[in-house]
């Protein structure tokens, strides 16, 4: 009777479970310091954004008269505004503000700018042609004045007038609609790039071949495969539509009526004459940290979207 | 090829360094050897015709360009004591029965010189002396259906055949203006240096509104040749089709006035400048006062020829915070005081703060004859359905929080539409609702739901939202719409506010588009009729009643009022048609403004007065003080 070695065979756990892309950047993003820290801070503004709602439903209406302007205190760690109300607090609303238009504007302006950047690569021709048209006439007028003349062009409609879903082009919704408009031009771009690339690779050529229409191939093989594009764009397009945002209010053409980062530099320009310091610099500080952890993020995000990047 | 990089380079240096060579030297000369006053504005100027001259800014500018038969005293007060001739030689002679009025003119009086005179041998534009005819036609443009006049308009219907005549003048067309060969039964240019007025009633105030430049003279000249004609192109002019003339000088070298500057140039919301007319005619500071006038420093320029400053160059400023950097950097003059500031200006006791007085800054404050509110259209179905609704909205409104938090305390409620210092004010008292009582203005909400209700006006059981207009887009229209909306807040009443500049918000109105909106009234003359003719019926189509109220018991006492001479009946008059304005609420009152100005030291004779405009002439600047102090050169 000979002795039989019984052995377990051991392998690499890499070797042994294949990850997809995505879960492949969540490792990596898991594993990154920097970008878990900057994580925390965009959910932090958004679990403030949620949640400040329902902490201080009147807060535009808790006003003391006999306090404006008063500087930091013990009750008031930033001072109060020009109404006597607390800054710590407008500025957490000053991020519902923020944070809602620089989610909105990009859920419409990434997926759109996706859709026509795949249609424009993967069928070419005139489709192209009026796509690339498109895009470039718009990019031709610089961003600021592009974003000013839409919001100038609505700035009197309302949609659905006095009912639940009314649409104030003149305010917030109107932000929203001029950075959509205009936001979609970059992604648009890229995704058309990677869609002639992909569009002649085996496994687009190989579901042609087995008689697959454009559009299943589009949305099955190729926008899956330029998502990771689409989300790292959402990331630094939320940056550029917090920052626009600001710049509108602070000229007198975004939110009205509602507490935002924007309005309160905005209103701070003369106090600082005097030494108010307080509105600007917490609607300043929130405003960078935000701005700051979601640039990083992005970083970050695109690295352990496409690793190769990060090489070069 | 080394050459070609360098000489490009140098190429590319000179041509991105050249606009600051080119720059200074034209700011350099532009105004050697003058005496140059810096001034900001910060409203838009709507208009350079002093025939659709209808708001405080354009009246401003056109003060120093245009002349009236008749001004007031720059010195005495109280002002309605104090009309005095400017382009008339006499006060008016009038008749027994109050219709007629014969004024003699000055004689020798030389409008600017304009091309539409005519050109001299050396190419300069000519000019001519006024006739009474100027100011027939001047009337004539007033009433003119084809020039938009609401204002001034409204203040002359009473002259003989003026209604008649704005009747035909609908008839021809907008381009025509042989409809200013008309004839004008109540106003005759006697011969040339005799004008004579026919009025249809008696005019106690016919005076006063003698004193607004809106009526200053117009030569006919200048209508045909700047609005009938137009460059050809070959250095002549041709005409231009009659259904494409404008009706009204929208352009700086269209002015022709008489006055003591000429509107050298004139760029919408840019820059206005002002220069001193070599043909102006003798005019020179008053050597009387009042009773302190003279310790103040206001006679040292007694019996001398006025204007002292050649030049006036006011920059646009439409936040407030860039006319306050220009003043405390010495490049203006004067200027008011931003809200935000004010506090570390001013101290409680109403006195300059020490440091600022160190600085050789002095400062003006008056009361200006004006009331500020909030206009209700009484033609919307909503507001203009429900009185109590008007009224709950006025007694929740907290008019002390307002002006502590908006105007630093620059002012003081507004009890009734009059400012203060007017006949009737005191008679007439507070009215009900010109108080903050949320008690009283929720019981008065509860009201106007049943009004509305019993209407079908109700919105979901609630009060539809309403919409405030504002005549503004800065951060400090911001803060007050911001300030509204929480007062109106308190009693459930949601509000919508939308900013507007001051031109849109004006043809809004005009339009009848607003639903609600800020405005108030600045006196065109020192009389309470000024203010009550804002709320007689008639007067809606003639765009000042901008309420759009309408009361026949209102109306009739205005009917009585406005023949009577100045007697305590009439005062007592004036009070009861106050009173029913109190009670119906077509405005929402809110304050009468104070107003402050800050004026460094180098810049004399500084006397804000309550209603009459073109004193720019009596400043002086001491231009040698103004350097020595740091301020700019000339």
């Amino acid at each position: 009777m000979s002795r039989i070695q019984t052995t377990i065979q051991t392998v690499e756990p890499d070797q042994r479970i294949g990850r997809s892309l995505w879960a492949d950047a969540a490792r990596r993003i898991w594993r990154d310091k920097p970008a878990m820290i900057c994580l925390g801070i965009i959910l932090f503004y958004t679990i403030v954004a949620l949640s400040v709602g329902f902490f201080l439903p009147n807060w535009s209406d808790n006003v003391d008269y006999e306090n404006i302007h008063q500087k930091p205190s013990a009750e008031h760690w930033m001072g109060t505004d020009e109404f006597g109300r607390d800054v710590v607090e407008k500025t957490f609303l000053g991020a519902q503000v923020s944070m809602t238009v620089g989610f909105m504007s990009n859920i419409i302006a990434i997926p759109l700018g996706m859709i026509l950047g795949a249609i424009a690569g993967y069928y070419g021709g005139k489709t192209d042609d009026f796509i690339v048209w498109l895009f470039t006439t718009l990019a031709a007028i610089p961003g600021l004045i592009r974003i000013i003349a839409i919001k100038f062009a609505f700035q009197g409609t309302i949609l659905f007038e006095d009912t639940a879903f009314e649409l104030d082009f003149g305010g917030m919704s109107g932000v929203i609609l001029a950075l959509s408009i205009t936001g979609w031009i970059g992604t648009c771009r890229l995704v058309r790039a990677e869609t002639m690339k992909l569009r002649e690779l085996d496994y687009v050529l190989a579901a042609k071949a087995s008689g697959r229409r454009g559009l299943p191939i589009l949305f099955r093989h190729i926008i899956p495969n330029v998502m990771h594009l689409g989300i790292i764009n959402f990331s630094l397009g939320f940056v550029g539509a917090v920052a626009a945002e600001v710049t509108l209010t602070y000229l007198g053409l975004g939110v009205t009526g509602r507490p935002s980062w924007g309005q309160m530099i905005s209103q701070a320009n003369m106090g600082l004459v005097v030494g108010r310091w307080w509105q600007i610099t917490a609607a300043g500080a929130a405003m960078f940290f935000l701005v700051l952890a979601l640039n990083i993020f992005g970083d970050r995000l695109r690295d352990a979207l496409d690793p190769k990047l990060k090489k070069a | 090829m080394k050459w070609f990089y360098i000489i490009s380079l140098g190429v590319v240096a000179a041509l991105v360094a050249s606009p600051m060579f080119f720059l200074e030297g034209a700011e350099k000369d532009k105004y050697k050897g003058k005496v140059v006053r810096y001034g900001t504005y910060g409203s838009a100027v709507r208009s350079v015709d002093p025939a659709t001259c209808g708001d405080t800014t354009s009246a401003g500018f056109q003060g120093d360009i245009y002349e009236g038969l008749y001004t007031y005293h720059f010195l005495k007060r109280p002002v309605q004591n104090w009309v005095i001739p400017q382009l008339a030689a006499e006060m008016p002679k009038i008749s027994k029965d109050g219709l007629t009025y014969r004024i003699k003119l000055r004689s020798g009086v030389k409008y600017h010189r304009n091309p539409c005179f005519g050109l001299d041998e050396k190419g300069n534009p000519k000019t001519r002396t006024v006739k009474a005819e100027d100011f027939v036609l001047s009337f004539k443009r007033i009433a003119d259906y084809h020039v938009s006049t609401g204002l001034a308009w409204a203040f002359v219907t009473r002259i003989k055949g003026l209604k008649e005549y704005r009747k035909k003048t609908r008839k021809y067309n907008v381009g025509d203006f042989s409809r200013y060969n008309l004839e004008v039964e109540g106003v005759e240019a006697i011969d040339d240096l005799t004008l004579e007025f026919k009025l249809a009633e008696p005019f106690p105030q016919f005076r006063y509104v003698l004193a607004m430049n809106s009526y200053a003279p117009i030569p006919r000249e200048a209508v045909d040749y700047w609005l009938g004609t137009e460059d050809d192109g070959k250095g002549g002019r041709k005409a231009i089709p009659k259904d494409k003339r404008a009706t009204e000088f929208n352009e700086a070298r269209q002015v022709v006035g008489t006055g003591p500057y000429i509107l050298a140039d004139w760029v919408r919301k840019s820059r206005i400048v002002i220069e001193r007319n070599p043909d102006f005619r003798d005019d020179f500071y008053p050597t009387e006062g009042e009773p302190g006038d003279k310790k103040a420093g206001l006679l040292v320029d007694a019996g001398k020829k006025a204007p002292f400053i050649d030049v006036l160059q006011y920059d646009f400023a439409s936040q407030g915070s860039s006319g306050w950097m220009l003043f405390l950097t010495k490049q203006r003059d004067a200027t008011g005081i931003p809200a935000d500031v004010f506090d570390t200006v001013i101290n409680p006791d109403k006195e300059l703060e020490k440091k600022w007085q160190k600085k050789s800054i002095y400062f003006k404050s008056y009361w200006q004859p004006s009331v500020y509110w909030i206009v209700f259209n009484m033609e919307d179905e909503v507001i203009g359905a429900s009185k109590s609704l008007r009224q709950a909205l006025c007694l929740s409104f907290d008019v002390e929080s307002y002006l502590k938090v908006i105007f630093n305390n620059r002012g003081r409620r507004a009890v009734n539409i009059l400012p203060k210092s007017f006949k009737g004010w005191k008679e007439a008292g507070p009215g009900p609702y010109c108080k903050f009582d949320l008690k009283l203005a929720k019981k008065k909400i509860a009201e106007a739901k049943k009004e509305l209700a019993a209407k079908g006006l109700l919105k979901n059981g609630k009060i539809p939202q309403l919409t405030l207009d504002f005549g503004g887009t800065d951060s400090e229209m911001s803060k007050r719409a911001e300030f509204f909306r929480q007062q109106f807040a308190k009693i459930g009443v949601r509000m919508k506010t939308s900013l507007n500049d001051w031109p849109k918000l004006q043809e809004k109105v005009n339009n009848k588009q607003c639903q609600m909106y800020t405005m108030g009234w600045h006196a065109d003359y020192p009389d309470a009729e000024n203010f009550l003719q804002l709320y007689y019926s008639p007067n809606i189509e003639k765009q000042t009643n901008n309420s759009n109220y309408s009361n026949e018991e209102f109306d009739r006492l205005y009917e009585k009022i406005r023949v009577m001479p100045d007697t305590p009946e009439r005062t007592k008059l004036y009070a009861k048609m106050v009173n029913i304005i109190s009670e119906d609420c077509p405005v929402m009152l809110l304050t009468e403004p104070q107003s402050y100005v800050l004026i460094y030291g180098w810049v004399k004779n500084v006397k804000p007065h309550p209603i009459g405009y073109g004193y720019a002439k009596y400043r002086r600047i001491d231009t040698a003080l103004r350097h020595k102090l740091g301020g700019r050169e000339k």
